[in-house]
């Protein structure tokens, strides 16, 4: 068999809605069950396409430092992924490094005129970056 | 003792009444309250010599949505008790942490009310929208020093006000981030290179005023202003811009907090206060109110993660808070941004 994880844990959170929410005595247990229950379908859907989502802001973070490189401004080499590291823990790992870069270089670049241009990519990277990670919460 | 049960609570707190009062005291029941995790809050319907009444018992939890001192928070109610602006009638604080397994305080019952503003009719919705900036505005007209909020909390300069709530939630998101926020840090940027003018006047900041922190009597008036934990002296724009934050439009983004349109909401507070908003500083502070936001959700995810506090509502607010938060703060200050909440403009 192989195993579908964010689609068990949907079903284990809509059993824990429908079955075990109504049967608790206290509208306070009731209603951190329900948060719970709708936690765990964000999670599954985090882990049905979250490997994917970061990997798209990986790349785009890498064009955007390839542009920065271009444009004479130092910013360290990135680090390839290999498939084998394409767990999310992982992946998360080598985005929060190359988010930490994109910070300091944001920084840099809204501080010229000269890099208006890629002040507006990084502006743009943060909107699309925000839209695909929004929660249906 | 260290996480009590309801029956420990139950328990403890009819002996701890029962020396406080003098009197025969029964916990006749004892609720839980779901919502703000600042502190644990229970309901108590006691009865105390043969007679019913209610009170409300606030524990510190072993984390929190915001690490704040109870006295502070029971100072507030302690100071505002006495004047127009409706709060619980506080009764005790208590610091020895052996009773509770932590400190607590407890408040009178504010009885036959509600918080849910989503279950306003739009004529409810006109009238609780006008009382609650009213008392946003009658608090700004208050004088601190005579309600004696220098006793319970620091007096800033008029020109530090701004700068050093920055700091304070700078500091809260350094510390406390669990990844990289690249939008926190534009914004933190774009706030320290726009500081305001200096406060008009110096006020009580609630801290955390907005709809889901007033009761309301479902036909009738506010009847009580809660959670004043955040509470300090500060620029009055600060309450106004956090109360006027698009985070707390869940279901119609035209109204502010659910309840009025944003004009409405600042006109009807600009006559309580007797002050004129200067839009250019309030848009600093509604800048600096989305941070505040978002430095409080991520410290939430930091105590969900490393903390001793594993309540749903961390988890939630630290994730679903920070997104939408992130999305407010994005609409404000990218130079692409179409302004779908109101960015400058407002």
């Amino acid at each position: 068999m192989i195993p579908y994880p964010a689609s068990g844990l949907k079903m284990l959170a809509e059993r824990l809605l429908g079955t075990v929410v109504p049967a608790l005595g206290s509208k306070y247990a009731m209603s951190d069950t329900a948060m719970l229950s709708m936690l765990m379908v964000a999670l599954a859907e985090e882990m049905e396409s979250g490997v994917a989502r970061r990997l798209q802001d990986i790349e785009a973070m890498a064009g955007l430092f390839q542009v920065a490189r271009e444009a004479g401004i130092d910013v360290a080499p990135t680090e390839s992924i290999a498939a084998e590291q394409r767990t999310l823990s992982q992946v998360n790992e080598i985005h929060d490094g190359m988010t930490a870069q994109l910070i300091v270089l944001h920084a840099e670049v809204e501080a010229s005129d000269d890099y208006s241009e890629l002040n507006l990519a990084i502006w743009g990277y943060l909107q699309a970056n925000a839209e695909r990670h929004k929660l249906a919460l | 003792m260290t996480q009590p049960t309801l029956e420990d609570i139950r328990r403890e707190v009819a002996t701890y009444l029962a020396d406080k009062w003098q009197s025969s005291v029964v916990v006749v029941a004892i609720e839980q309250i779901f919502g703000g995790a600042s502190r644990e809050t229970y309901l108590l319907q006691l009865d105390v010599d043969g007679s019913s009444r209610g009170v409300v018992l606030r524990r510190d939890p072993p984390s929190s949505l915001i690490d704040t001192e109870r006295s502070l928070e029971y100072g507030a109610y302690a100071a505002i008790y006495p004047t127009s602006i409706p709060v619980p009638e506080p009764l005790f604080l208590e610091n020895d942490a052996s009773i509770l397994g932590a400190p607590f305080s407890i408040m009178s019952e504010v009885a036959n009310a509600i918080s849910d503003v989503a279950l306003l009719s739009a004529d409810g919705r006109q009238r609780i929208g006008a009382q609650k900036w009213q008392l946003l505005g009658k608090l700004a007209a208050m004088d601190p020093i005579q309600l004696g909020f220098d006793d319970v909390c620091r007096v800033p300069e008029l020109g530090r006000c701004a700068a050093e709530q920055l700091a304070y939630w700078r500091s809260v998101i350094e510390t406390d981030e669990i990844h990289p926020q690249p939008v926190a840090a534009a914004a933190l940027r774009w706030l320290e290179r726009n500081l305001p003018a200096p406060a008009q006047k110096l006020v009580v900041v609630h801290g955390d005023y907005r709809s889901g922190n007033f009761l309301y009597e479902p036909e009738g008036d506010i009847t009580a202003v809660l959670d004043w934990e955040m509470c300090h002296l500060g620029d009055p724009m600060e309450d106004l811009a956090w109360s006027l934050d698009p985070l707390w439009c869940w279901g119609i983004p035209e109204l502010a907090g659910n309840l009025l349109p944003y004009d409405e909401a600042i006109a009807i507070w600009e006559e309580a206060s007797g002050l004129v908003l200067n839009r250019q500083d309030f848009y600093w502070w509604r800048v600096f109110a989305a941070v505040k936001g978002l430095a409080i959700w991520i410290s939430s995810s930091e105590d969900f993660h490393h903390g001793a506090g594993k309540q749903s509502i961390l988890a939630y607010a630290g994730w679903a808070m920070s997104d939408k938060q992130n999305r407010i703060l994005l609409d404000y200050l990218s130079p692409l941004s179409t302004h779908q909440f109101g960015g400058p403009r407002l």
